[in-house]
């Protein structure tokens, strides 16, 4: 299981996009096992708060498979927090 | 993240071959590229199974009621079987068919509503009093186990018979919904013969059901019982023959019979299925009656083909159901006619040659 | 000026504010490249329609005008946010999209009729190709709304159909009810996707990305009504001017809303058989078959049940 942690800004339905840390925007769909349900997703983006999302590279498709969202795991990067 | 650059060749490869039409359907559909027209359903042994469990489980209660309305002693075991195997049946198809669902710890909205045009709803409520009513129906023989010396087993035994009755009412939808479940849809093989599908699953279901209870007669030494039900197992076997040559003739003018046959395994399975449920029970049976005498062996292989069969069959017209809708000759074919199209305007016409040897639309 | 608009969209609809023959009067409110707000009912001024709940709304395609570039099916997926496939080439002239799926909502099919004895039947637009941007048809008795066993499928107060993501529980079922092979079933996610018709865009006054994005205007969104005068008069058109293969799919009496669908809220104008765009020409309501299915079954086995009745009534006690 891989991590990206960043703030999820745009979401459709169990779709959303982080933009990570670094900068770059991914889309991640949400899996059924995850404990969020789509519905949550909402918040978490107008909350802009960073989050880690654990997640799978989704098969046959350019997007992640989020198993689970979690708080934060690294503080942000310095040159983030001078910001 | 992966990037379109970083597939590995021969991944990409796969996706690298055009699609290309199927054989059947009529040879003067066009389609797409032979790319499909319709989604198959997305189910997969779950589900065949599950229509087989429900099948034999819906019958063994209706026998049992039938065994219970004779009142006669000597079928009290084939009542009481009824109701075991009615009650295994409901025990594995609850979970049967939430494992098949993709998101399965949403299950419960199936009963957030009830929606009759829906054979997947229908059936939900179906299961749900089916094991309900089983439930009851299983209480004596329960508690008997339990509870050796517990008294008022009368009233619960009056719980029980009474129960018995919508049990079997139930029982019968749990024979014949997953017919209506499979012809509801727009996959051509299911949609081409829905009166069929629905006799042949009743048929074969009750054969399972008779099958199932004659195995545990003869494997308790009641011959007689199982010389019984084998009767009513030869009965429904000849008319699960009928209906099923029924609807290979509907298949055959709705023109979805290629489905069948569009691969391998699925054309084996077909015919094994019809071979094994119907032509080994009816030849096994047919002897043991002509002969007069009662053969254990016969019965038990009779027994055995007929549930093997009844299995094989749901997993194949499955299969070609899913073939039938993968297949855009087929399903484009189907479509034509289906919906009663009337009049169809000019440029929706197939072309005609004409005689300077080219070829026109059809002008009415 | 007032004369070119006219002709460019002479099907514009009036009722919608519109002043005859120019812009929409409040297009002169947002001059600017950037604006730092939503538009209200912003429809108005792209589609010139006034989004209002309890009305019907629809998409008329007039595949006569497609010229197979895409952007609906771009900016479906960005508005969205569907994940692209990793599908490589199809060998299927330009589409290597293929068809509609979990993921894809718009898909454009590309027809190459270069068979010469074609030549003398094709119209000069399109030059022998034939593009269509395919969508679910929002269906007035949607077969995947009939089968859903949860309510997740559903129809909106703008007469459309869409699944509700939090209620979906992949059951699957409306995946082969649907008669057009429309809805699918994303097997990472597991529930079941399809076009929403840009819901959350319609409750917020805004056209369907696909119909805004569309430069040649193949793609309409309105009420429907309104689109289907429009589509009449298009096809009254077309056939004036010598293209008399034109025809309506989708629209009461026509083709694909055989069968009880009645009629589709997206509708298209196509020029050859359907079956070339993949569609069924008389696709039927599956709901139909629920009666003699179960009927006949239950009919079989009530019999059969007699018939152990009649066998168990035998003289041992
Ligand atoms: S086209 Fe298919 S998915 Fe769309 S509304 Fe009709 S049945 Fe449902």
């Amino acid at each position: 299981m891989r991590e990206m942690t960043g703030i999820i800004t745009v979401v459709q339905e169990g779709r959303f996009r982080l933009v990570a840390d670094d900068g770059r925007s991914t889309l991640f769909v949400l899996s059924p096992s995850a404990r969020l349900e789509p519905q949550d997703l909402t918040g978490l983006q107008q909350a802009e708060r960073r989050v880690t999302v654990r997640y799978r590279d989704d098969r046959g498709r350019i997007a992640g498979l989020a198993h689970d969202i979690v708080p934060p795991r690294s503080g942000p990067t310095r040159s983030q927090a001078a910001a | 993240m992966t990037l379109v650059n970083d597939v590995p060749f021969d991944r990409r490869e796969r996706g690298t071959r055009k699609a290309e039409r199927q054989p059947g359907g009529a040879k003067d559909t066009p389609t797409y590229y032979g790319h499909p027209a319709l989604k198959a359903a997305p189910w997969g042994w779950l589900v065949w199974s599950y229509i087989f469990v429900a099948g034999t489980a819906g019958a063994a209660q209706v026998i049992g009621t039938a065994a219970q309305l004779s009142g006669r002693e000597d079928l009290k075991p084939v009542r009481d079987n009824g109701r075991i195997i009615g009650m295994l049946g409901a025990l594995a198809g609850a979970p049967l068919l939430i494992a098949d669902l993709h998101t399965p710890k949403r299950f419960y909205n199936m009963l957030r509503i009830f929606r009759s045009t829906s054979p997947m709803s229908i059936g939900t409520f179906t299961l749900l009093s089916f094991s309900g009513f089983t439930g009851l129906t299983v209480l004596p023989q329960a508690l008997r186990r339990l509870f050796p010396f517990w008294r008022g087993k009368k009233a619960v035994e009056t719980v029980a018979d009474v129960a018995q009755f919508p049990a079997a009412v139930a029982g019968l939808g749990m024979t014949s919904y997953t017919a209506a479940l499979l012809s509801a849809t727009s996959s051509p093989l299911w949609a081409a013969a829905p009166k069929e599908l629905g006799g042949r699953f009743a048929a074969s279901s009750v054969a399972s059901g008779a099958a199932a209870l004659a195995l545990v007669e003869e494997l308790n030494d009641r011959p007689a019982n199982a010389r019984l039900l084998g009767k009513l197992a030869l009965v429904a076997t000849a008319a699960n023959l009928v209906f099923s040559r029924l609807s290979r003739l509907k298949y055959r003018e709705r023109k979805v019979e290629a489905a069948i046959d569009a691969d391998p395994a699925t054309a084996t399975a077909y015919r094994a299925a019809t071979v094994i449920g119907v032509g080994v029970p009816l030849f096994c049976l047919g002897v043991s009656l002509l002969s007069g005498r009662h053969s254990r062996r016969l019965s038990l292989t009779a027994s055995l083909a007929t549930l093997a069969g009844g299995l094989l069959m749901r997993k194949a017209v499955m299969q070609a159901g899913e073939n039938s809708a993968n297949n855009s000759a087929i399903s484009l074919t189907f479509a034509r006619e289906d919906g009663g199209r009337g009049e169809l305007p000019p440029g929706a016409r197939p072309l005609i040659p004409a005689e300077d040897g080219t070829r026109r639309r059809r002008l009415h | 000026m007032t004369e070119a608009w006219d002709t460019a969209k002479p099907w514009i609809s009036k009722s919608a504010g519109m002043i005859e023959g120019s812009l929409h009067p409040r297009v002169l409110d947002y001059t600017d490249s950037f604006i730092d707000e939503v538009i209200p009912n912003e429809s108005e001024l792209t589609a010139g329609v006034t989004i209002e709940p309890g009305k019907s709304y629809g998409f008329f395609t007039d595949t006569t005008l497609c010229i197979g570039c895409k952007a609906c099916e771009v900016a479906c997926k960005e508005w969205n946010q569907l994940p692209a496939e990793e599908q490589g080439m199809s060998g299927m002239s330009y589409d290597n999209t293929r068809g509609l799926s979990s993921s894809t909502w718009r898909h454009v099919t590309f027809v190459e009729k270069v068979d010469r004895e074609h030549t003398d039947d094709m119209q000069p637009f399109q030059s022998n190709w034939l593009m269509m941007s395919d969508v679910c048809k929002h269906c007035a008795n949607a077969p995947c709304l009939e089968a859903c066993p949860t309510g997740a499928l559903f129809r909106t107060e703008f007469d459309t159909v869409v699944v509700q993501q939090d209620i979906c529980n992949g059951c699957g079922y409306c995946v082969p009810a649907c008669p057009f092979g429309v809805v699918d079933l994303d097997m990472s996610d597991g529930k079941a996707h399809k076009c929403t018709l840009c819901y959350d865009r319609l409750k917020g006054g805004l056209e369907p990305a696909c119909a805004k994005s569309c430069p040649t205007d193949s793609i309409q969104f309105g009420e429907w009504d309104d689109l289907y005068e429009r589509a009449q008069e298009r096809v009254e058109d077309l056939h004036e001017r010598g293209a008399t293969n034109a025809y309506l799919y989708g629209t009461p009496g026509a083709p694909g809303a055989t069968g009880g669908l009645e009629r589709l809220q997206a509708f298209f104008l196509l020029s050859d058989r359907p079956e070339v765009y993949g569609l069924p020409a008389a696709p039927t309501r599956p709901s139909r078959r629920v009666a003699p299915a179960l009927g006949t079954g239950l009919a079989t086995a009530a019999s059969l049940a007699l018939a152990a009745i009649f066998l168990f009534s035998g003289k041992r006690r």
